[in-house]
């Protein structure tokens, strides 16, 4: 009987294995570790209600808990966080974590050398009262800067376990391990660390007996409360009979009144004070130790005012030079011609025709228009490698400590279009692939934002796929051609985005990024990462591409696509001066963008087109509405509405440009 | 806002009253305050009113010299640094002021005034925190970050921004006072370093964050 008791109280209500939360500030080294612990066993998905990514995972454990073995631990990766108390959608996400998941445990990690920073989320987790320990991860970098901290003090200063390690290269690991074992023993004990200002603890003591029950000490929801989390409040008001609000509202708002500076800042205060102090003692510079390292000076040069300028255009040159080359050309040549080409096609197209006898769905199948002849062959075959390679490059970005200091080089430029530096993030990641760019979007901080970087991305910015064939069909013919191609392109951005930021209601956010060291990346976690993000593009994008595809086979067969062409053809020959012809090419390079360009090249080539068309096409084909699977993840994330609206101006305005473009090269000759 | 303006005006108010020995509720009445006022401080625990004689509570002590500390505080600024001199014009303005301040620039500013002990009329400030440290150096006054050169230091005096979360977040990114900030480039975007932390932050943010200048 006692035995039964206590195993529930090792097991979630529902049944399932003892569960842990990672926690930590951003960049912290929370993913490596996670990959440690629980190797590709891995499923991620939104956090219920959100737009923000979890991971959740198994670690296999040995040992013994109240005499039940146990065999796994599960274990939730949670967005980094500076502080327990929500301010942006990330840190309410955490800690509804805590408070929703009942997690048995908590492992904190802390970037060694900003100790204290750690320990402002350590002393919330200490009144928190679930059992916890610290994870003291990138040490290296600690011992690099000449940094000793006494981690036997700080472990009996904080009362918990506390292990140095360094994920990248799997030390620690071990310990790690055990002591996630021992951490499942541990009862619920609240540490009172920080001793706030008396106001302040006078306030708890009033408000905790008022708390409902919950998996987070009275003590720390007050805190909370204190510092006006209202959806807490109702989460409380929802779970506890008998709940007295108005009291506790009065609590809070006259405690709140009696500070003169917001009361988040007097609760911070109290507990920078009581990290400094925790630091005081434990923690201490050897400057004979520090070796002066090459990483800061790179990384000083990637964000030099003139330095970072060259570094930037090398690094795009090996960008096109991975991805485009080696990426859009042999790997998808490969994947097109001979996998899909000579083998899985011919064989599906064989089971198909025999096992499928009525032709309108073999049609639809592998037809012109075939959702696996056209739609998965494409997105598997041609999308993939390149967004596989684009992700490997990007990862590289990422890990190298490179992509923040892009974020400084672009800050200014960005400022004038409504977003700022942190947007280059989504727009770099659109050169690979517009549809995933899209959301990507999500980091950015407010809603204004993310719809001008999704509008931008929608206009402007050429995914990969078909960067490719635009530039092999551009570069051999001039350079002018390409140059005011790229001009065109970059002018409608800035006037579009500087329009958008005038226009759209809402508030742009301030800019502010922390600059992690420059790092040599770690090849495993390059691909690790890659495969989660090509994983994710596999479910999330192909299905869209295949739905696409679905769409143009039931506009084609009944007859719309005909009508669609000839309603648009008066367009494409009066207000672009294109053939007739270069219409198919538009309407199907809304299923792939590169089809669309692709269709231009053979006119082209049978010289069909003169230059001035060329630029004229290819210019609007970039602008022109972007493909399928991006519009279906505009509507997904901006809604329908938006979406539409968003669609037709790109539609119009791409077609105004095209035409005042057609216009002025005729008129300056610079082409013919 | 306003009402916390009027609630601590009458804090003050009666403050003065009985800092002055006018306990007595019909000498305080006839002062801009009415017997609603009064009673309300009562009922927010300001107040004690005993046989219509009116004494401060414990917490009221307390409010009413904050309060009365920011007020004088501010006159003497108005007062010494800007030389305001016309009376009634330096008093209303020091009463518009206090509402502004908060604990960080009150401290600054009794530190930049060499933490004064009476107001332009003498009567007494109230000692802050600031006063009480031992270490009271001569300080420099207070400039904004961001118009620090690069590779100068400074020490964050307060943070003055009427957006609260970006003090929020500045404070969990650990900005607060007392924390040493060196100014590493100033172009094409701020970058500070701090501890053992590179952050890049926008000029906007930066000139929110006062500092005195290290060397
Ligand atoms: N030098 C060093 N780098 C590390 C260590 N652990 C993680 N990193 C690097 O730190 C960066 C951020 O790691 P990540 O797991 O993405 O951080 P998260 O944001 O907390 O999930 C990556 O570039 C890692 O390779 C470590 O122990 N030593
Ligand atoms: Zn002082």
């Amino acid at each position: 009987m006692i035995k039964k008791r206590n195993h529930d109280r090792k097991t979630n209500s529902d049944g399932s294995t003892p569960s842990i939360i990672l926690i930590g500030n951003p960049n912290v080294g929370k993913s490596v570790i996670f990959g440690l612990l629980t190797g590709r066993y891995v499923n991620v998905s939104n956090y219920p209600g959100t737009t923000v990514e979890i991971s959740r995972g198994k670690i296999a454990l040995t040992g013994k808990i109240d005499g039940h073995k146990m065999k796994e631990v599960s274990i939730v990766d949670s967005p980094g966080v500076n502080s327990l108390i929500p301010q942006s959608e990330d840190e309410r996400v955490t800690r509804d974590m805590l408070l929703r998941e009942k997690p048995h445990g908590i492992i904190q990690v802390i970037d060694a050398k900003n100790l204290k920073r750690g320990l402002l989320i350590t002393l919330q987790l200490a009144d928190m009262g679930i059992p916890f320990m610290v994870v003291l991860n990138i040490y290296d970098e600690a011992t690099e800067r000449g940094i000793e901290i006494d981690i036997n003090r700080l472990s009996s200063l904080l009362g918990i376990k506390v292990i140095p390690m360094v994920a990248t290269e799997r030390r620690g690991l071990g310990d790690l391990k055990k002591g996630i074992s021992k951490l499942s023993h541990l009862q619920r004990k609240t540490k009172k660390i920080t001793k706030f200002d008396d106001r302040i603890e006078d306030a708890i003591d009033r408000l905790a007996p008022l708390l409902p029950g919950a998996n987070i000490s009275g003590r720390s929801l007050s805190l909370m409360l204190l510092s006006g989390d209202d959806h807490l409040l109702k989460y409380l008001e929802d779970h506890g009979n008998d709940f007295e609000i108005d009291k506790v509202r009065e609590i809070i708002s006259k405690t709140r009144n009696f500070f003169r500076d917001p009361i988040t800042y007097v609760i911070q205060k109290g507990r920078q004070a009581a990290a400094g102090d925790i630091v005081n003692e434990c923690f201490h510079y050897d400057e004979r130790q520090k070796i002066s390292s090459v990483s800061k000076r790179l990384g000083d040069l990637c964000m030099h005012p003139f330095w970072g300028i060259p570094i930037l255009v090398s690094v795009l040159y090996i960008m096109y030079k991975f991805v485009g080359e080696l990426g859009a050309g042999k790997a998808v040549d490969f994947m097109e011609t001979v996998i899909f080409g000579e083998y899985l096609n011919p064989i599906v197209i064989k089971i198909t025709e025999t096992i499928i006898p009525v032709s309108i769905i073999r049609e639809a199948l592998i037809g012109e228009y075939g959702m696996i002849t056209v739609g998965i062959t494409y997105s598997v075959s041609i999308v993939g490698p390149i967004v596989g390679f684009f992700f490997i490059f990007f990862g590289v970005l990422e890990d190298s400590g490179y992509l923040p200091r892009l974020t400084i080089m672009s800050n200014k430029i960005f400022k004038r279009i409504g977003l700022n530096g942190r947007a280059v993030l989504p727009m770099v990641l659109g050169l690979g692939c517009d549809t995933m760019a899209t959301f990507a979007t999500r980091i950015l901080d407010t809603r204004k934002e993310r719809i001008i970087a999704t509008l931008l991305l929608a206009l402007g910015i050429p995914c990969s796929a078909q960067l490719g064939v635009v530039l092999g069909m551009v570069g051999g013919l001039s350079g002018r051609v390409l140059l005011i191609i790229i001009i065109t392109v970059l002018l409608q951005l800035i006037i579009v985005g500087y329009l958008a930021s005038k226009i759209i209601p809402g508030r742009s956010s301030y800019f502010m990024i922390e600059l992690p060291p420059m790092r040599i990346p770690k090849l495993s976690n390059i691909l690790n990462k890659t495969y989660f993000r090509v994983k994710w593009f596999m479910k999330e994008a192909v299905p869209l591409f295949i739905i696409g595809t679905f769409i143009l086979f039931l506009l084609d067969k009944s007859g719309l696509l005909v009508k669609i062409e000839h309603l648009a053809s008066p367009v494409v020959t009066g207000v672009l001066g294109l053939p007739a012809r270069a219409t198919e090419a538009f309407i199907v390079g809304f299923l792939r963008r590169d089809y669309g360009a692709a269709g231009l090249f053979l006119l082209a080539e049978k010289g069909v087109l003169d230059l001035i068309q060329i630029t004229v096409a290819i210019s609007v084909m970039i602008l022109f509405v972007p493909c399928i699977a991006n519009f279906f993840v505009i509507i997904k994330e901006q809604g329908i509405k938006r979406a539409i609206l968003m669609a037709s101006f790109i539609m119009f305005y791409a077609i105004l440009v095209g035409g005042a473009l057609n216009i002025i090269l005729r008129y300056i000759h610079i082409l013919n | 806002m306003e009402k916390d303006k009027k609630y601590e005006e009458n804090i003050e108010l009666i403050g003065v009253h009985i800092e002055e020995g006018r306990v007595k509720i019909e000498d305080i009445l006839d002062h801009d305050i009415t017997r609603e006022e009064i009673i309300s401080l009562k009922e927010r625990g300001i107040i004690t009113i005993d046989a219509e004689k009116v004494h401060l509570t414990k917490d009221g002590r307390e409010m009413y010299n904050l309060i009365i500390r920011r007020h004088r505080l501010a006159e003497r600024l108005l007062n010494d640094i800007l030389t305001i001199k016309d009376e009634s014009s330096s008093e209303a303005q020091a009463c518009e002021f206090e509402h502004f301040l908060n604990t960080d620039v009150t401290e600054s500013i009794c530190t930049l005034l060499g933490h004064p002990t009476t107001c332009p009329h003498g009567k007494p400030i109230p000692p802050g925190e600031c006063c009480s440290t031992k270490r009271r150096e001569i300080e420099s006054v207070v400039y904004s970050l961001d118009s620090l050169d690069s590779g100068e230091n400074g020490r964050v005096a307060y943070i003055s921004t009427h957006d609260h979360s970006i003090l929020d977040k500045l404070s969990s990114m650990g900005i607060m006072p007392g924390v040493s900030i060196r100014i590493h480039q100033k172009q094409p975007a701020i970058v500070i370093l701090f501890e053992e932390t590179t952050m890049s932050i926008d000029f906007e943010i930066a000139r929110e964050i006062y500092v005195r200048k290290e060397s």
